[in-house]
């Protein structure tokens, strides 16, 4: 061998030694990438599949395992066999159209079958059709999504759930936007308009509720009891401003039917004016009984003394018929208290000025008070108040009655104050009238508005004042409070609500 | 002289009631409630007393329970403008007529009239004994 042909020779043993190396390294390689690939396919958590004429030449196990199968069962077999019987026909179709069309990869939701042949399983999909090993094949990934299924079902159970409460409560609901627009409502609020949810959504509220229309403004400021035009009866609403996340910013309305509440409690307010009537009865008859037993008992003595022609005396004649005259007159007065009390919720109601009645009053009584020099009337009048809606008359009766009691419990010196107030916040005008008088034992306190309940001696007092006060505090539905301290004296104060609606009076006029 | 006590917190009663018992011949002390009842029918001797129900405190049912045991032989009479509510009956438990007011003087004269010969009649079979 010569020279040169060696080197030829061992070149190319070199180059073979160089092909071998690159062969190595590339089987190297690729041997590498299919364990990789093998070693994802087979750990991840989702379905991976491909099918190659209709039936599967690969599947990863955890797909096996979702179908409760081994590869090896699955590995050659027919895909349509893990389809859910309800889903084949419209999976075989998808898959007629796969093989015979474009490349996209397509998403399709459907059931598989389990190996138990009962259990279905929802599942999402996404098949591409991709060359493999020479030819086309249909290429997926599988995904359960039983638990977002069945998250979803509870979810619409609980929409469905919530619909029918919302529908089935008495309450009319409604919401609208910021505007007033109906939005949504529920089925009671259809049913009452006697209107479709056609015709509801999309309307203004207003439009809905009143005849003419009013003002969607007027409508946000409405609370408690209301009249509503286009309903017969008596409502209260109540309006919730709704925010979520600022994704809606709407007014939910609740209207609430109050007629037949509004007519038990009137009954049962009947019922609590006869059971007042039976104490009343009782007192009435205490009260005049006694006036009645001079009345007869005078005349009946002088009567038979007269008729027997016995002699009668200037003196006593005139003893007896005083006694007689003055115990008339006293009946006479329990019979006025009690017409003034039984008028007590009666009456017009007007917009007044409480300040004014205060001082229309103070000059109404002034020479009664005058004749109590050792009493000092103080006022304190905060100005202005805002107008209260009542009966003027009423209001001034309730002061002249507690200035009359003030001016009782104080029995040598001392002041009254009257002081008047607007409490903002709570939207309501306080009336106090305090005086620095006797005071009240915590036994006597709990008493004083029982009809006839007096502390004043026999003949003085019909005990009907304070009652007669605590029913027309209550005709303006107002509270009335009493503190007292035995020596120190007595405070009353009255609140007036300021928005009370304008409803007819309790016993009908 | 046959002596009565009366007992009502109404002055204008008071002084009727004592007027005519008066004039029928009787001598007569009033007192304005139960409690001054009690202390004059056990500071005195009356024959008889007229008591009224209601009365602030202590009142006629609380009074004649309480002289029941103190003066067990007092006649009592009871008036009450309160005809219906319990005065009468309970009275009656004690063994006390109650007449309801008004009433007319005649009756009211008829029934002291009688107490008394009751309580006298009792008396002197009791010292016929």
């Amino acid at each position: 061998m010569t020279a040169p042909q060696r080197i030829q020779e061992l070149e190319r043993e070199v180059q073979s030694l160089r092909d071998q190396l690159e062969l190595s390294r590339r089987l190297v390689e690729k041997y590498a990438t299919d364990e990789r690939d093998r070693f994802v396919l087979e750990t991840i958590q989702d379905g991976v599949f491909v099918i190659q004429h209709g039936a599967f030449t690969y599947i990863n196990p955890a797909l096996a395992r979702l179908l409760g199968y081994s590869v090896g069962e699955l590995q050659g077999g027919s895909y349509l066999t893990v389809v859910a019987p309800k889903d084949r026909a419209r999976i075989a179709d998808m898959y007629q159209q796969t093989t015979a069309g474009r490349d996209m990869v397509k998403e399709y939701e459907l059931s598989l079958l389990h190996k138990d042949q009962q259990t279905e399983i929802p599942v999402i999909t996404h098949v591409a059709r991709v060359p493999y090993q020479g030819e086309l094949a249909g290429i997926g990934t599988i995904k359960n999504i039983s638990a977002q299924k069945s998250f979803e079902a509870m979810l619409s159970r609980i929409k469905m759930e919530w619909m029918s409460i919302v529908d089935s409560i008495p309450e009319l609901i409604i919401l609208t936007d910021s505007t007033g627009t109906v939005l949504r409502c529920n089925m009671t609020a259809v049913e009452r308009l006697n209107l479709t949810f056609r015709d509801v959504i999309g309307k203004p509220i207003s439009e809905l509720l009143f005849d003419p229309p009013e003002d969607f403004a007027y409508l946000m400021t409405l609370q408690g009891e209301v009249s509503l035009t286009k309903f017969t009866g008596c409502f209260s609403v109540a309006s919730y401003p709704l925010q979520m996340e600022n994704l809606l910013d709407g007014i939910v309305f609740v209207l609430r039917d109050i007629t037949e509440r509004k007519r038990i409690e009137e009954s049962m307010s009947t019922t609590q004016r006869l059971a007042d009537l039976g104490t009343l009865a009782a007192g009435i008859a205490h009260e005049l009984n006694s006036p009645f037993q001079i009345i007869t008992g005078q005349t009946e003595d002088l009567l038979n003394d007269l008729r027997q022609g016995t002699a009668v005396s200037i003196e006593r004649l005139l003893s007896d018929l005083e006694m007689v005259h003055r115990n008339g007159w006293r009946g006479a007065k329990i019979i006025q208290s009690l017409l003034q009390y039984s008028r007590a919720s009666t009456g017009q109601h007007e917009n007044c000025d409480l300040n004014q009645i205060v001082r229309e009053t103070l000059l109404l009584i002034e020479h009664q008070l005058r004749s109590w020099a050792n009493i000092r009337v103080v006022t304190e009048l905060d100005e202005p108040l805002p107008l209260l809606c009542c009966n003027r008359n009423q209001i001034a009766q309730i002061i002249i009655n507690l200035l009359t009691n003030a001016r009782d419990a104080i029995h040598t010196n001392g002041q009254i104050f009257i002081h008047t107030h607007f409490n903002q916040e709570k939207q309501n005008l306080v009336l106090e009238i305090s005086d620095t008088g006797s005071g009240m034992t915590p036994e006597v306190r709990a008493q004083i508005f029982m009809p006839f309940f007096t502390t004043k001696p026999a003949g003085q007092g019909t005990g009907l004042g304070l009652s007669l006060i605590q029913s027309m505090v209550l005709a303006h539905q107002g509270s009335i409070d009493v503190t007292s301290e035995v020596g120190s004296g007595t405070t009353f104060t009255i609140v007036f609500p300021l928005n009370v609606p304008q409803s007819t009076s309790p016993n009908g006029g | 002289m046959t002596k009565i006590l009366i007992a009502d917190d109404e002055e204008d009663v008071r002084l009727m009631l004592k007027q005519k018992l008066s004039n029928a011949g009787y001598e007569v002390i009033s007192v304005n409630s139960g409690a001054d009842a009690v202390v004059a029918a056990t500071s005195d001797q009356f024959d008889l007393l007229i008591v009224d129900m209601l009365m602030p405190e202590m009142d006629g049912i609380k009074t004649i329970k309480v002289l029941r045991k103190v003066t067990p032989d007092l006649p009592i009479i009871g008036l009450t403008g309160y005809v219906g509510y319990g005065y009468m009956s309970q009275a009656q438990a004690l063994g006390v007529i109650t007449l309801p007011k008004p009433v007319a003087i005649s009756e009211l004269l008829r029934l002291v009239k009688q107490k008394l010969d009751a309580s006298k009649h009792q008396e002197t079979e009791g010292e016929q004994k």
